[in-house]
């Protein structure tokens, strides 16, 4: 489908709306995403917005891939392994990332500044060879991309207004004669229609309706992202003026053509949509007005390639284990109802202990290491049930998938104490009648124990005289270093951040210093610290209890009925 | 008359008499304001969502007009659910399940048509009543078995 729009003469541009790279899958992931844009170059795609996942690893690492060549040069970069991957080198993009509203603070280097540029110009080829359309593209991305990824990468940006930004870029635009004003903007709003390619539009919300509202009249199409759905509407701007505004859907999943007509004066005469879904001919059971595509035989070739690559390297063997590393799963009979019916987030894990031990490892003077159970994603086991098991890239990378950045800070015990406490935060533990919400356990580091009493209520739940460092009581007016990942230290590095699954208590911690990242820390843990005679040894928690203790027989039924197993509180599962 | 006509048919017949006025404009306004609270928690899975209509039903409960209220957050519970289900958004079709039977019963209880709760929300209430007849007859097959 794309192919049209790289074609010598064609009319049309393949454009995108961000998050194009980032939370990617491992093919892609294990060369620090330079295979997304070798493909999306190979593609065709002309332009493209940042979406807030393109922020994930930091504005350098953005635009080494967005405006380098240059292959990735940071902790645990070998060439040929999982960066340059293809004969030694990096392709780099072809295509333009636009962020219009990004700018350096008054700590980037030339504070005030794009670091990408704001806009794109396109001229499409006239008949008889004379000069066509001129299309001017200008990208955006949601101003609340703060809230959204690590701050440690960021911290030299400033995400400011969206329509502020793309109206001033967008009479610029139109003094340099465009004949029309495309925004690609990484935000969006949903409908409720059930239907795919629906272009009613109906009940339609969302943040990119407020963000259109404030346009002027200079732009004619919006093409936004970032809330995975599929819609073609015509929402209106402050002046009244119907914009058509579009998405896609995510993942590739589908595309919207666009069809812009111009009258004589060279003006917008109609903007019209419509999404198709992109499905492939190997698909079986299509509706009869779905059409499959065949692949691309160079971008198939390409693909094939990269996932043949990524095979290699996550195969490579970095360390030993005695046994499985486990995420907690639910208590039986609650299948249904906890957390997905696959992960526990209420109960400690071996996996989770394994990390914060790694994490302890990396992290430089850490004493205590905190590990958010939602960031520990998968169990990883032998697939023979045979230990000690060599570990390898890809196990890790299914663990710890976010590429988050380690941090330490300098917390009080009172703090550590008050922080524990938000393990069973009620607005993130859902009142009393959410029953897969148990509270978000935060693992640690085996040097690190104290108890709790389910039947305290919330905030007065961790026993202070049971917290353990090595043995010894925590005082709760001394400091100790703390080691986490950037996502839960969210308010230590931007104190206006939401507060990352509800742990408020991070905010007043000091002296924030910056580490590596969290899965090559794993990976060099293991290949530092393990051997096949000496493998790490997990234990798994007994009732979701290891290192975290529960006073005996201390129940807690708060959290509803449906929350009760076989006619008991959830005593009898650990919670 | 083809069989899922007549199966809607059938529903419209049994919901439609009213035993006391339903006040439709406050089924609008919390699907609203759950819409407003719970949509973007809908991302690459619709667990967090799935908990954010579940807190929001549990402040229904404190409410006057608790049965109303409920009915409105499971019913858009469902719906957002569905809605993402046709871009393929992870356990989607589960979250619309569970949402299912909660809404359906309080309909029931309160006697609303499938329309006219259909109507309380905008969008195509053909297709949407369907596909809740075709979800209702799944779920009532895989509890069968």
């Amino acid at each position: 489908m794309t192919a049209q729009a790289t074609a010598a003469g064609s009319n049309t541009a393949f454009v995108a709306a961000g998050d194009l790279v980032g939370a990617s899958a491992y093919d892609s992931a294990f060369a620090h995403d330079e295979p997304t844009i070798d493909l999306l170059s190979k593609m065709g795609l002309l332009v493209s917005s940042v979406g807030n996942h393109e922020f994930d690893m930091g504005i350098t690492e953005l635009l080494r891939k967005a405006t380098s060549t240059s292959c990735y040069s940071g902790s645990g970069a070998v060439i040929g392994s999982n960066t340059c991957v293809v004969d030694g080198a990096f392709p780099g993009a072809s295509f333009q990332y636009l962020a219009a509203n990004v700018t350096y603070n008054s700590t980037g280097p030339t504070p005030g500044a794009n670091p990408l540029p704001a806009t794109f110009i396109k001229t499409f080829p006239g008949a008889n060879g004379a000069p066509g359309a001129k299309i001017g593209f200008i990208g955006a991305v949601l101003s609340g991309t703060p809230n959204e990824v690590s701050g440690a990468g960021i911290s030299t940006l400033s995400f400011g207004d969206e329509a502020a930004a793309i109206n001033t870029q967008a009479a610029a635009l139109k003094a340099q004669g465009v004949n029309a004003v495309v925004v690609l903007i990484h935000q969006g709003g949903t409908t409720t229609s059930t239907i795919y390619g629906d272009t009613t539009c109906p009940g339609f919300s969302g943040a990119i309706a407020p963000i259109v509202a404030n346009l002027n009249n200079n732009v004619d199409v919006v093409v936004s992202g970032h809330t995975h759905t599929d819609y073609v509407c015509k929402l209106p701007n402050a002046a009244g003026k119907s914009v058509l505004v579009t998405q896609s859907g995510y993942y590739g999943q589908g595309l919207t053509s666009i069809n812009l007509t111009f009258n004589n004066s060279g003006s917008v005469q109609s903007a019209s949509a419509i999404n198709t879904p992109v499905v492939n001919d190997t698909s079986t059971g299509l509706p009869t007005d779905v059409v499959p595509l065949a692949a691309n035989s160079t971008i198939k070739n390409a693909v094939q390639e990269y996932g043949s690559l990524s095979n290699v390297q996550g195969a490579v063997p970095i360390g030993w284990i005695a046994g499985p590393l486990t995420i907690a799963t639910p208590p039986s009979g609650c299948a249904s109802n906890c957390d997905s019916g696959v992960r526990d987030k209420g109960l400690e894990s071996a996996a989770g202990d394994f990390m914060a031990d790694a994490f302890k490892a990396t992290i430089p003077g850490a004493q205590i290491v905190f590990v958010n159970a939602g960031g520990v994603r998968a169990t990883v086991s032998s697939p023979t049930n045979t230990y000690p098991y060599n570990l390898t890239y890809a196990n890790i990378a299914t663990m710890a998938p976010f590429n988050n950045v380690l941090v330490s800070a300098t917390m009080t015990g009172a703090q550590i104490k008050a922080a524990l406490e938000q393990q069973w935060n009620p607005t993130i533990v859902a009142a009393d009648f959410a029953p897969g919400n148990v509270g978000e356990i935060l693992d640690v580091n085996k040097e690190f124990t104290y108890t709790w009493d389910a039947s305290q209520p919330y905030g007065s739940r961790i026993i202070a005289s049971s917290m353990m460092l090595n043995g010894t009581p925590i005082n709760l007016s001394s400091t100790y270093t703390v080691g986490m990942q950037a996502f839960i230290a969210g308010q230590i590095i931007n104190p206006t951040a939401a507060a990352p699954d509800g742990f408020t208590a991070f905010a007043g911690s000091t002296n924030l210093q910056y580490y590596g990242i969290d899965n090559q820390a794993l990976n060099a843990y293991l290949t530092s610290n393990t051997t096949q005679a000496n493998p790490y040894v997990p234990v798994q928690p007994v009732a979701g209890q290891f290192r975290i203790h529960k006073v005996v027989g201390s129940t807690d039924c708060g959290y509803g009925s449906s929350w009760v197993v076989a006619g008991t509180c959830a005593n009898a599962d650990g919670h | 008359m083809n069989r899922k006509a007549a199966i809607l048919g059938l529903l419209f017949f049994s919901f439609s008499a009213h035993s006391e006025p339903i006040d439709f404009s406050l089924i609008t306004k919390v699907e609203v304001q759950t819409r407003d609270v719970c949509q973007t928690e809908i991302d690459e899975d619709t667990v967090g969502f799935k908990k954010c209509i579940l807190k929001e039903a549990s402040i229904a409960k404190k409410l006057p007009n608790q049965k109303i209220t409920k009915l409105a957050i499971y019913y858009y519970g469902w719906l957002a659910s569905i809605v993402a289900s046709k871009n393929g958004i992870q356990t989607s079709e589960e979250t619309a399940l569970y949402f299912l039977p909660k809404f359906r019963r309080i309909q029931k209880e309160l006697k609303i048509s499938d329309l006219d709760l259909c109507h309380t929300i905008q969008g195509d209430c053909v297709s949407r009543n369907a596909r809740m007849i075709q979800m209702e007859n799944k779920g009532n097959a895989a509890s069968s078995k």
